[in-house]
């Protein structure tokens, strides 16, 4: 059963165009949840009607049973009572509370006795690792512990879902690290359900179980990271998932008009497709190099290519190619032995290709085309 | 894309534009209803102020102690006057009477503008006041049926004639003055000489500001046409010629001289006395001021002199009405005020500062150090008869100062 | 999938009241704004209507009946014969002594709060204390002591300082639009020392250094990068002078007489005195205007640069500037401002308390019993003012009217900067950040008059407060209402909505929101809305007569009446007290709150 649902949600600005439009987004209990796109897509928007913060000008918002929003029939439940936990970008700590009395201040208003209190927040406290820090104020505290407490205010009041906008931007990339395994593991632990707001792409495969893919308003994809990953819906997601992002040629490019032919029409034949194929596009880590056509795999799509440079990060290898006339990137795990302006041959299986129809959507016919043939053929392991 | 942006930005200016008109409207009709110190034109005003007009009839029946006990019934009084001893005359009335008085100091100006507001408003909690500027009391308190005439029957006979609408309860006289530690006496013994830069330098005359207050503008009325006479006889007598002059009258040739003169203005008339009698100067100015001033002599020090032998007139006197709401809701009390401010013991605290009541039979201050009250054959008086036309010419009489003081 | 939910009109109706029904901000907001029109709009209205219709007595000039429309008092003020001497030339001296002074307040204050939040000068914690004590006098003492040393031959009376040395004054030096201006910055500059200083304190170094980094000189450093990021803080303080002065009376007439120097507050001041209310009315609204185009100006300015100001308030370094060797001279010239602004005047004030005869400088003329002695021989007061039951019970009223007014105003102000931040870009926003602040540009006794009238009975729902205290501090509140509401707005956008939210999301309604976090946060904020009002609403005096129908003796009429009565020496010892107690209050308020005045005038 669909925990949170969200039902046709427009909504505009005063006289601007639509931050998110007619989006339906159900979310499983006890999913973690990651709203991903890039800034101004509708995604915090989103979060923040979750959470009540901001009202949909048309549609419904639910969570199990309940009614949190309905423009049509006029239901509105306010923020304080929808029992969420919410944590901002800024942590939006109050500076003239301890962090003990952060902590404490929504359990307080939930007229829990006062012993009650003092063991939650103790609990949470040391949950995060900032029970030393209590009885310091928010301007005494550095970056990643003052995201700690901002968590740990919103975990005391066992909120039924927990919110989370952007939380980690922040912080730099070692806290950054740290903070996702303790998301994950306060998200193990207690089986909240989280909705968390990222324009990382990184962060939602890393932490989701299902990721949310949103721009200009409008909803994408929504997979768990391996679905949006492997079989991203269209051009965006292929592009924005992703890094380096997915090589891409368009038919009608003019930048490789060679090898965007080349892509294409072997996209069409493999795949066998009545509908002409607009656009082909192959992960990094997908192309592989061999110095001569001779030792590409029967039935894989090759091209030659010049290496342009190699940048080696320490655990892969990002490599610059020419391939006929466009420019790929490459990224292999395993050291790449050709030097710059080596001349090789770039290749890859069919069914790593992702092929977009003329107004940039996926063509599932493809897939099943080449999984069909592949096991078939019984080829590729 | 282009053009439906274009239109329905057309269709927001216009929408802005209703919007505006919109509410220009609705500010005039708001300007329209909201409260202001100006009447509505009404029939209704036209006949109070017909009625109200001569209200200055004398209560022919009068007991004082009838009027005592109404009054103590109604309990208060509240009085207010330009200066702060109406304190002192409120808590003394307040012990004679066993009344609640307060007195409440506060600019001729605003009173009338609270008494205004107040009857307007039908909430009235000024019962009587005490206001110099008496052609307001009678061309816009009167007539407005803001305020009403009351004259105490007791001294109805005694009070000068001119002195009745409205009551006058005390004038204050404002007397030349020169500094007595440099001069024996007065410098100049002719009021022409004050114009005159030969015999008055520039600077050598000091008063208060004439713009600030209505007074010298009244007063300069007064003089066009009560005093012409006396006016053009100094000048005869000091230059051995008459006057001649293209002016409205001798006192707007003379006004028209002394503005020409360049005198020396101050905002108060304490600055006045400063610049007069502070002690220690070689070329102190003469100047006009208010008795009340000449106590400076003993708390401060000054040296100020009375110019006995000016001619035509050592001075003038203001006068100031006393007046009862008519609204109020002690009338008996306020009666009663108006009653004890004509009385000796009740007016002595202003007395004391010069003043000179409007009642003969009250006794010269010996506290008064300006002796104004021996004086008071050669000082100027207003005419009652007159003040509409103190009124009418007061803008006219300003703006004479002013283009001729450039 | 669920049915199709029934969509209508009434759906969506009900929706929105739900919402406003937990989300009170707009309601407050709409309230806020009722209230407003009706204490703020309809008095400026009606005087706005003053200057269109006869008055009573006019018919003779006007030939129109009283209560007609007219356009005669325009007339007069702008075409007629003596338009020049009444308006034109005051207008044009009033904009030279509104441009002068606030240039002069911008360069003292400017460098003042340099010196003190970017530099090393020795004592600059006591001067950023001891310097803003000049806006606690009422601005005449400045008049009064600019005199004192200055006055020529011109006034007569008593010898001025620099003339019993022997030294020939100048009359440009010695009245009209120089000395003027000067007393009037003297009397301004703390404003900028405020607003200015504290920006300059807010302001991250590190943006210094970056463009030092990048070869800029030191000049154009000043120029480019530091000039722009204080401009709102300038443009706030040269609107609050800016427009103050516009309708300050006291100064000018007392400094412009004797050289015959008009300005717009004394055609005002002698229009009013002479019962001419139609060309007072016209006076006024002019005065109106010009000082909604300078808060036109400003908002203006402010929007091109508030992009800006959000910017770096993190991890700004507070490094100074070391001056070396002018060290001293610095010094010095702190010492000297803070002499003329504040020893000067005081001094100036405090010797005429303990003179028997004024302006008599020999041991026996000077005496201690105007503030101590028991025998005066003074009839109404005979005991000094510290010894006198009458100081305490004035001071009492003034404390409990002045600071119930100024509480009241603190929370009314912050309550307008969280509607006005919270609905921000509505047009129920800016007209409340405008209405707020127009009471700043009424002459306080045109409100009273207005108010007398709004007040006087009962109007629908608002009962007859007039004559009550209620009504004094409703005044009170109004008229220092752009104080607390620049105040609030501005501390309110630098908050953001986020801390409330947080607070919203973990359960806490909108009553608990307000107490518990946005109010504690905004401490610093609500003392300067509070602390400001309190400060001039010490020093307020014609409202204060004109609507106070009981004997309610406050500092300021008692200070009035001991003039009436001949006692200077006393009324000045109150004047000495008045300020004193406006210098207490703000020092303990903020001693005990931590919170500096300046922490938001901005806005």
């Amino acid at each position: 059963m669909p925990h949170i649902t969200l039902t046709a949600i427009d909504k505009i600005y005063d006289g601007e165009q639509k931050a998110v439009d007619n989006l339906f987004l159900a979310i499983p209990d006890g999913a973690f949840m990651c709203l991903l796109g890039p800034s101004g897509c509708g995604k915090t928007t989103t979060l923040r009607m979750i959470a009540g913060l901001e009202q949909p000008t048309a549609g419904e918002i639910r969570v199990a049973d309940r009614t949190l929003d309905s423009v049509e029939q006029g239901v509105f439940v306010p923020p304080e009572k929808r029992q969420m936990g919410l944590v901002f970008q800024s942590y939006a700590l109050w500076p003239h509370l301890t962090v003990q009395k952060n902590v404490d201040f929504g359990l307080r208003i939930k007229k829990i006795p006062s012993r009650e209190r003092a063991e939650r927040t103790e609990e949470v406290l040391s949950l995060l690792r900032i029970d030393k820090l209590k009885d310091r104020f928010p301007a005494q505290l550095s970056g990643g512990q003052q995201q700690r407490v901002a968590l740990a205010r919103m975990l005391a009041v066992n909120p039924s879902v927990l919110l989370l906008d952007e939380p980690l931007s922040n912080l730099d990339a070692r806290l950054r690290l740290e903070m996702r395994a303790e998301l994950k593991r306060i998200h193990d632990r207690w089986r909240t359900t989280i909705v968390f707001v990222t324009h990382d792409q990184l962060e939602a495969m890393t932490l989701a179980t299902l990721v949310a893919v949103m721009n200009d308003g409008v909803l994408q994809q929504l997979g768990s990271p391996m679905e949006i990953y492997d079989r991203p819906a269209n051009r965006f997601v292929a592009e924005f998932v992703g890094n380096p992002p997915m090589n891409y040629v368009a038919r009608d490019d003019t930048s490789g008009p060679k090898v965007a032919s080349s892509l294409v029409g072997y996209a069409a034949s493999v795949g066998e497709l009545a509908d002409p194929v607009g656009a082909v596009g192959v992960r990094p880590e997908a192309l592989r190099l061999s110095s001569a056509p001779t030792a590409v795999p029967p039935g894989a799509w090759h091209a030659p290519a010049r290496v342009e440079a190699v940048l080696p990060t320490g655990a892969s290898w990002t490599v610059q190619l020419r391939v006929l006339d466009g420019t790929f990137y490459l990224v292999s795990a395993d050291p790449i032995e050709h030097g710059a302006d080596d001349e090789v041959t770039c290749w890859t299986r069919a069914s790593d290709l992702h092929v977009f129809d003329e107004s940039d959507t996926r063509m599932t016919a493809y897939d099943d085309a080449v999984t069909a043939s592949s096991i078939q053929v019984g080829s590729d392991a | 894309m282009y053009h439906t942006h274009r239109a329905s930005r057309r269709s927001l200016d216009q929408r802005r534009a209703a919007i505006m008109a919109a509410t220009a409207v609705a500010v005039l009709l708001a300007a329209a209803c909201a409260p202001s110190s100006t009447p509505q034109a009404t029939a209704d005003a036209q006949d109070e102020q017909e009625e109200q007009a001569g209200a200055a009839e004398v209560d022919e029946d009068f007991d004082l102690d009838e009027l005592i006990a109404a009054a103590r019934e109604e309990g208060s009084v509240t009085v207010y006057d330009g200066t702060g001893k109406i304190e002192q005359m409120a808590a003394e009335f307040q012990a004679t009477y066993d009344i609640d008085a307060t007195g409440i100091k506060l600019d001729s100006s605003e009173i009338a503008e609270k008494m205004t507001r107040e009857a307007e408003a039908g909430n009235v909690t000024a019962d009587v006041a005490l206001i110099s500027d008496v052609p307001s009391v009678s061309e816009q308190l009167f007539p407005q049926g803001v305020a009403e005439n009351w004259i105490p029957p007791d001294v109805a006979d005694l009070v000068p004639g001119s002195m009745l609408d409205p009551l006058i309860v005390i004038t204050d006289p404002s007397l030349y003055t020169y500094n007595t530690e440099v001069h024996d006496t007065c410098p100049v013994g002719n009021v022409w000489a004050l114009t005159d830069p030969e015999l008055v330098e520039p600077g050598g005359f000091v008063f208060q500001d004439p713009l600030g207050q209505p007074d010298y503008a009244d007063w300069w009325t007064e003089m066009s046409l009560h005093g012409d006479e006396q006016l053009r006889q100094s000048y005869e007598d000091l230059y051995g010629e008459p006057l001649e002059t293209e002016e409205d009258s001798a006192a707007h040739e003379w006004i028209k001289r002394l503005a020409q003169n360049g005198p020396l203005l101050t905002k108060s008339s304490e600055e006045a006395s400063e610049a007069v009698g502070a002690p220690g100067q070689s070329d102190p100015p003469m100047g006009l001021m208010s008795s009340a001033k000449f106590r400076n002599n003993d708390d401060k020090g000054y040296v100020l002199g009375v110019c006995e032998d000016m001619a035509p007139w050592v001075g003038f006197a203001k006068p100031k009405a006393i007046v009862m709401a008519s609204g109020t809701s002690s009338p008996n009390a306020a009666k009663l005020f108006i009653h004890y401010a004509m009385t000796a013991e009740g007016i002595k605290p202003q007395v004391d500062d010069g003043k000179l009541s409007s009642n003969p039979e009250v006794p010269a201050s010996e506290e008064d150090p300006s002796g104004a009250a021996e004086r008071a054959d050669k000082i100027f008086f207003f005419d009652n008869a007159t003040v509409s036309e103190n009124w009418a010419n007061r803008q006219a009489m300003h703006d004479f100062w002013r283009v001729h003081r450039r | 999938m669920p049915p199709e939910p029934p969509r209508g009109r009434f759906g969506r109706t009900k929706y929105h009241l739900a919402v406003a029904r937990h989300e009170p901000t707009k309601l407050i907001g709409v309230l806020l704004a009722i209230v407003f029109l009706y204490l703020i709009v309809a008095p400026i209205l009606s005087v706005a209507s003053d200057a269109f219709r006869v008055h009573f007595g006019d018919h003779v000039h006007t030939g129109q009946e009283p209560g007609a429309w007219t356009g005669y008092y325009l007339w007069r003020v702008f075409r007629s014969d003596v338009s020049s001497i009444l308006f034109w030339q005051p207008f044009l001296n009033t904009i030279v002594i509104a441009v002068g002074t606030t240039l002069f307040a911008l360069v003292v204050g400017g460098a003042m709060a340099w010196l003190i939040a970017r530099t090393d000068l020795p004592g600059r914690k006591w001067f950023s204390t001891a310097l803003v004590v000049s806006y606690m006098m009422p601005s005449w003492t400045f008049a009064l002591a600019w005199l004192t040393i200055f006055k020529n031959r011109r006034m007569g009376g008593r010898q001025g300082f620099l003339e019993a040395m022997g030294v020939q004054v100048p009359d440009w030096l010695a009245y009209g639009a120089f000395p003027t201006i000067v007393a009037l910055g003297l009397h301004y500059y703390p404003f900028v020392l405020l607003l200015f200083g504290n920006a300059l304190r807010r302001m991250d170094s590190q943006l210094e250094d970056s463009a030092r980094v990048l070869g800029a000189r030191r000049r154009t450093i000043a120029q480019r990068i530091v000039l722009p990021l204080m401009l709102p803080s300038l443009t706030s303080a040269v609107l609050l002078i800016f427009a103050k002065i516009l309708g300050t009376f006291g100064t000018p007439y007392i400094l412009g007489l004797p050289v015959d120097f008009q300005v717009m507050s004394t055609s005002l001041f002698q229009s009013i005195r002479n019962r001419q209310n139609g060309v007072a009315a016209v006076i006024a609204l002019v005065v109106i205007v010009v000082g909604i185009l300078v808060i036109l100006v400003d908002s203006k300015i402010l929007k091109e640069y508030r992009r800006f100001v959000t910017v770096g308030s993190k991890g700004s370094m507070d490094r100074r500037t070391k001056l070396r060797r002018w060290r001293m001279p610095a010094l010095g010239l702190a010492m000297t401002v803070f002499t003329a602004s504040v020893i000067i005047p005081i001094g100036v004030l405090f010797l005429s308390t303990i003179q028997r005869i004024p302006g008599r400088f020999e041991l026996s003329n000077f005496t201690l019993r105007y503030w101590i002695g028991t025998d005066l021989d003074s009839v109404a007061f005979p005991r000094g003012v510290l010894v006198s039951g009458e100081l305490y019970s004035a001071m009492w009223n003034s404390f409990r009217v002045v600071g119930l007014a100024a509480v009241c105003c603190g929370v009314l102000g912050l309550l307008v900067g969280y509607v006005v931040v919270r609905t921000s870009g509505t047009r129920l926003s800016s007209m409340l950040r405008q209405i707020s602040f127009l009471p700043y540009l009424v002459p306080g006794i045109a409100f009273a008059a207005a108010y007398l009238s709004l007040f006087a009975v009962q109007r629908g729902p608002v009962p007859a407060l007039y004559g009550t205290f209620t009504i004094l501090v409703i005044v009170m509140v109004i008229g220092n209402l752009p104080y607390s509401s620049r105040a609030g707005i501005s501390a309110m956008m630098q908050l953001g909505r986020e801390p409330e939210e947080a607070a919203q999301v973990s359960g806490a309604g909108w009553w608990r929101r307000m107490t518990r976090i946005v109010t504690p946060i905004q401490k610093g904020a609500l003392v300067t809305g509070i602390i400001l009002p309190f400060i001039s609403g010490l020093k307020e005096l014609s409202t204060v007569i004109m609507l106070a129908t009981s004997n309610t003796e406050l500092l300021t009429t008692l200070s009035v009446n001991l003039v009436d009565f001949g006692y200077l020496q006393l009324a000045n010892a109150v004047v000495l007290i008045i300020a004193a107690m406006a210098f207490v209050a703000t020092y303990l308020a903020q001693r005990l709150t931590g919170s500096s005045l300046a922490s938001g005038l901005q806005g």
